[in-house]
């Protein structure tokens, strides 16, 4: 009898420690399969950002081949003279649900150390008798993506 | 052995054993079900990217690979207008107009228009080759019918268009970046 009873006790406990245990591996799943759907969701938002950001930086960089050379060296030019830098910050595109994403989109433009005094280089009519005037159009775009700061830059040569 | 005395009858679970076993099943129920609203939650959030992780960029492929070999653009306000040559503007348009010199020397032409026909919002493509004179009623294909609305734009003086998923999501491409 006491030996009966001692064997149905232990498979009672027994059977406690395997529910419990089973719960507590189930939990561990749960949080396990919650940490990999958020590192997935992650990636989503930074391959998403990344595309937005190519485009947005692809746009700068046919703005500055087509804007007229006027516009580029005008006293209200997109690209301030370097040193100074013109900042904005622009919505880059929306997130599902229509949260926007910004960057910060800095602009300056360098002029070839050729090009005559009066264009911002060191050029002589002897060095550049065609008066020939070269500028470079940098735009910078920095954007963040969780923690982490990411800037993308485009180069363009205009020459007149 | 010794037998059980006749007509005891085996002891049952206590109160507290029973509240215990409730309560653990009802713990390993839970999370169950808290694991399978995770993963319907995790499937929508991924389908919600859909669009702009995939639809969106090859929209931009095919736009791009098509105006890319254009001669000229011009942006409409809607399709008619477009297959008129009339009115042209250069900012909130639905339909571009494209140009493409043949090597004879004559012109295709075709319209990139974003329309909505019987409640369903398409982006679709219309092609009138030289020689014929006026345009088919239907699209010669349908480029994509996931935007829930497609701009075109070119007050930048650059060919912008912007397309807009059914979650709000958004994101603009430069149509002839070279």
């Amino acid at each position: 009898m006491h030996l009966r009873k001692t064997t149905r006790s232990r498979q009672r406990a027994s059977a406690l420690i395997e529910i419990a245990v089973a719960y507590g591996t189930l939990v561990m799943v749960a949080l396990i399969t919650l940490k990999a759907s958020i590192n997935t969701s992650a990636s989503q938002v930074w391959t998403v950002k990344q595309s937005m950001t190519d485009a947005y930086i692809t746009r700068e960089s046919a703005l500055a081949s087509r804007i007229p050379f006027d516009d580029i060296t005008g006293d209200s030019s997109l690209w301030a003279l370097y040193p100074d830098v013109t900042t904005s910050t622009p919505v880059i595109g929306k997130l599902p649900g229509g949260t926007d994403v910004v960057g910060t989109l800095h602009r300056t433009r360098i002029p070839d150390s050729n090009n005559l005094v009066s264009k911002g280089g060191s050029g002589t009519l002897s060095t550049n008798p065609g008066s020939s005037e070269a500028w470079r159009l940098q735009s910078m775009l920095v954007y963040q993506v969780a923690d982490t700061k990411y800037v993308k830059t485009r180069t363009t040569l205009r020459i007149r | 052995m010794k037998r059980d005395r006749p007509g005891r009858r085996s002891r049952g679970f206590t109160v507290i054993e029973m509240t215990l076993a409730l309560a653990l099943g009802l713990g390993v129920a839970m999370t169950l079900i808290s694991l399978l609203q995770q993963q319907i939650g995790f499937s929508k959030a991924l389908m919600r990217f859909s669009f702009l992780r995939d639809e969106a960029p090859q929209i931009n492929t095919l736009l791009s690979t098509i105006i890319t070999k254009a001669d000229n653009y011009r942006i409409y306000p809607d399709v008619d207008k477009a297959k008129a040559a009339t009115e042209a503007v250069r900012s909130g348009g639905r339909a571009l107009r494209l140009r493409f010199r043949n090597p004879d020397g004559d012109f295709d032409t075709g319209i990139v228009a974003f329309e909505v026909a019987d409640g369903e919002k398409k982006l679709n493509y219309y092609l009138q080759p030289s020689g014929t004179g006026s345009w088919t009623d239907a699209p010669n294909w349908t480029i994509s019918s996931q935007p829930d609305l497609v701009d075109f734009d070119n007050s930048s003086g650059i060919l912008l268009i912007t397309m807009t998923g059914e979650n709000g999501d958004q994101i603009t491409y430069a149509g002839s970046p070279d």
